[in-house]
């Protein structure tokens, strides 16, 4: 019994490999000793491998492993605990990230997002900053961003009201200013910065108005912020909870006025706490 | 005690070890699980000790992955920063080299993607450039100061146009040697989608360097 082109060429992998058993194998080569068109992609093939592992080996730079020393040294390998959630709160580059973040809010309001988007969109997601926890996190950080993984990840998310941008100046009751999380790429937040330059110039009166708004909020706010929806209670307790473990100065009195409007919600729609 | 001074298995028995492996004798020692409980106990020269030992392998991986020696140093950086910090999820199930691959592999694919929407915004530049709006644009050249010859530049950027998925099975495979199994492990997939990946990226490598595999079937 014959073999086919199609069959054939379907297998040139695991003949290369060696992989083919060997009854097959010998019809596979026969069908080859008499097709020059097989024979000929079976050639190009090998010749495409060989290309490939002709590549040098790379060398790694001579001071890759000293510098990543130096930068776990300096605290940048730590284990991330809930506690970042508060410390991120003042890091200047999550505030540039929120304000590139900001200016794409008003400017893509319409746009939908899903949860299957790429680590670094935890940082600027559209649909807002977020509390995640520890799991969360590991979880994003380590596993590919598959749909199975955003999946999995996204009940564990405290998710933001999707127009928070619009709600900053009309709060919703039920939300508050507790924080903000983000994994913050620098080419990234470049990269975007960029893009709403690219935008300005197109738009430049807009664009100046979405500053100004996002400027304006900053001042008010006084910190780069996170509208938490708290609406389900066990997105609450799960970041009142988190609140409290943390060690920051600020989190008894962030934990407590998140308890409070919890209760007071409806009595009382300011958003941002003056003490903060 | 210094990392080097500590009696943990070398090189020489790492590859033994992975050629067992291979083979189908499955050798239930990590050479990597020594370095891997003296860091965890707060050894830091043993993670030192790791990332020497690994740096080849990761640095090799996201070259050939991202295309220049700036970023995939910049993702090496971020990769074993990452190990670091999550270290503890490490549960000793599988070896820990496979666990650098997956996490160096995850921080390729997720930089390629930010790359591909800055390459898009480059692109989308050029063009209102040629179309006289006045904007400056420098696209780099990823491979003019990176690769020697010609001949291995056109491969690397055959492997750069290759969707990331088949790039990363075919870069693990043919540049890296892991095996079937190995790959399945690091990119958390099944054996046959390795296989089936890595025969599309070869096929797609195969039409882009059309003229240079026919050149070198002609003078076989």
């Amino acid at each position: 019994m014959t073999v086919n082109c199609a069959r054939v060429r379907s297998h040139l992998g695991d003949h290369l490999e060696g992989d083919l058993e060997l009854q097959f194998r010998a019809r596979v080569d026969e069908h080859l000793g008499r097709c020059a068109s097989c024979a000929s992609e079976l050639s190009e093939l090998r010749s495409t491998v060989a290309l490939l592992r002709s590549l040098p080996a790379a060398q790694p730079p001579a001071e890759l492993a000293n510098a990543v020393m130096q930068r776990i040294g300096a605290g940048e390998g730590r284990m991330r605990r809930s506690g970042a959630v508060i410390r991120h709160l003042f890091d200047p580059r999550v505030t540039a990230a929120l304000a590139a973040g900001l200016a794409g809010f008003a400017i893509f309001t319409s746009v939908e997002t899903s949860w299957v988007q790429p680590p670094e969109s935890i940082a600027i997601a559209p649909n807002g900053v977020f509390v995640a926890d520890q799991n969360a996190i590991d979880l994003w950080e380590t596993s590919p961003p598959t749909l199975a993984t955003a999946r999995s990840v996204q009940p564990r998310l405290a998710a933001i009201e999707r127009t928070a941008a619009n709600r900053f100046y009309r709060p919703d009751p039920r939300s508050m200013v507790v924080g903000f999380y983000g994994r913050v790429d620098p080419d990234l937040q470049q990269l975007d910065l960029d893009e709403q330059l690219d935008r300005a110039k197109l738009d430049p009166r807009g664009f100046l108005r979405q500053l100004n708004e996002v400027a304006e909020f900053e001042r008010r706010s006084r910190v780069a912020p996170l509208v938490v929806r708290a609406g389900r209670r066990g997105d609450a307790q799960v970041v009142a909870r988190r609140l409290r473990d943390t060690s920051h100065p600020l989190a008894n009195t962030l934990a407590a006025e998140f308890d409070r409007k919890q209760s007071n919600s409806q009595q009382n729609p300011s958003v941002i706490p003056a003490s903060y | 005690m210094t990392a080097a001074g500590c009696g943990t298995i070398d090189a020489t028995t790492a590859t033994r070890a992975r050629i067992l492996l291979k083979s189908g004798d499955y050798l239930d020692v990590d050479p990597d699980g020594d370095l891997v409980t003296r860091w965890k106990a707060g050894d830091e020269s043993a993670f030192e000790h790791l990332i020497r030992r690994h740096q080849g392998r990761v640095f090799g991986l996201l070259l050939r992955m991202l295309g220049n020696r700036e970023d995939a140093e910049d993702v090496a950086q971020e990769t074993f920063i990452s190990l670091h910090r999550h270290g503890h999820r490490f549960r000793h199930d599988a070896r820990f080299s496979t666990f650098v691959y997956r996490v160096a592999a995850n921080a390729a694919l997720n930089r390629r993607r930010t790359l591909g929407r800055k390459n898009a915004r480059l692109r989308k530049l050029q063009t209102r450039h040629a179309a006289g709006d006045d904007l400056p644009t420098t696209p780099r050249d990823p491979e003019s100061a990176t690769f020697g010859t010609q001949v291995q530049a056109q491969v690397q950027d055959a492997l750069l146009q290759l969707p990331s998925d088949l790039r990363a099975a075919t870069v693990l495979y043919d540049i890296e040697g892991l095996s079937y199994r190995e790959i399945a492990a690091v990119l958390e997939i099944p054996e046959g989608t390795v296989k089936s990946r890595i025969h599309r990226a070869r096929s797609a490598l195969r039409e882009a360097l059309k003229g240079l595999v026919s050149n070198e079937t002609k003078g076989e």
